[in-house]
């Protein structure tokens, strides 16, 4: 382990409990996020309209659950690497799909495949890495 | 650490041949989601450096959050997005700045994109929820071990042994 790093700045010192959680707070966001778009499949009717060709032709009901037990999954970090997979495969797909506007720059925010990349590369780095300290997986004490 | 992913424990794989490859990838991932989040900026930034994007905001989202003065909020978010994308993705000064693109999300997410909704598909606020939630986690978590903050040895708050 090498040396502690000095501070610039050392009122700061609140920052540092909270530093062993960074990574399942994102792992907690994004499955959070993921859940919404199964409530939204499942519960509301909502739109399928991103899901794309190859994707359409599996019923949305089973994308929406999955969505809805996935996002759980990623959340809790339970079987993180294989869900995490599944979302990333999923998000390539959307973000393949998603239709440019004309005369629209891929690289920019509001661009439509834009979002659905950025998911499927947040599911990647779950893939890395896996649940990590603060996951049911850890807690199991099995993970893929 | 938050990239520190320990010794990868055989015993607790489903598929204990894939030890060797998760010690080796494991760590890459904090860098990789630091370095993710800041390409997704860097182009948005040039757009308000260089091709008129920061004059296009002032009349536009700025004025309509009423931030006054418009020229100036607009080139902050400019420099923000192009200088501090760079940064970020480097590791360097990774807090005080991922706190400001936070600050920055916040208002993006509330101030502009609730208004159309909640899901991407309609230009709404999920997609700086989700970037909200990486900037949070990288004040943090710091620059983790692929960082320049870690190279010159200063960081803005010490960090913490545990992963």
């Amino acid at each position: 382990m090498d040396e502690q790093p000095q501070k610039f700045i050392p009122a700061l010192v609140w920052y540092r409990p909270f530093e062993p959680y960074a990574y399942a707070f994102i792992r907690f966001c994004t499955g959070a996020i993921l859940l919404t778009h199964g409530v939204s499949r499942v519960f509301y009717g909502g739109s399928v309209a991103d899901l794309g060709g190859y994707l359409r032709q599996l019923p949305a009901g089973a994308i929406g659950v999955f969505e809805l037990a996935g996002g759980v999954m990623i959340a809790l970090g339970l079987l993180t690497r294989p869900v995490a997979l599944l979302f990333m495969i999923e998000w390539t797909f959307i973000a393949a799909a998603a239709p440019l506007k004309a005369g629209e720059s891929w690289l920019l925010l509001g661009a439509a495949p834009h979002y659905p990349a950025m998911v499927a590369a947040i599911c990647f780095a779950f893939l890395l890495r896996g649940g990590g300290h603060y996951s049911v997986d850890r807690l199991i004490g099995k993970e893929f | 650490m938050i990239d520190e992913a320990g010794t990868i424990d055989k015993s607790r794989l489903i598929i204990p041949g894939l030890a060797g490859l998760y010690q080796r990838v494991a760590p890459l991932n904090y860098a990789f989601l630091r370095i993710m989040f800041a390409l997704i900026f860097l182009p948005a930034g040039i757009d308000k450096m260089f091709w008129g994007g920061a004059t296009r905001i002032a009349v536009g989202n700025v004025a309509k959050l009423s931030l006054k003065p418009e020229l100036a909020w607009a080139w902050t978010v400019a420099g923000l997005e192009f200088f501090g994308a760079i940064l970020l993705a480097l590791g360097l000064f990774t807090r005080p700045l991922a706190f400001a693109f936070a600050v920055e999300l916040v208002v993006i997410a509330f101030g502009i994109m609730s208004a159309r909704g909640f899901f991407y598909i309609g230009g709404g606020m999920e997609v700086a929820l989700l970037l909200e939630a990486l900037a949070i986690a990288f004040v943090f978590g710091g620059g983790g071990r692929y960082s320049l903050d870690r190279l010159i040895g200063r960081e803005f708050y010490t960090r913490s042994p545990k992963t």
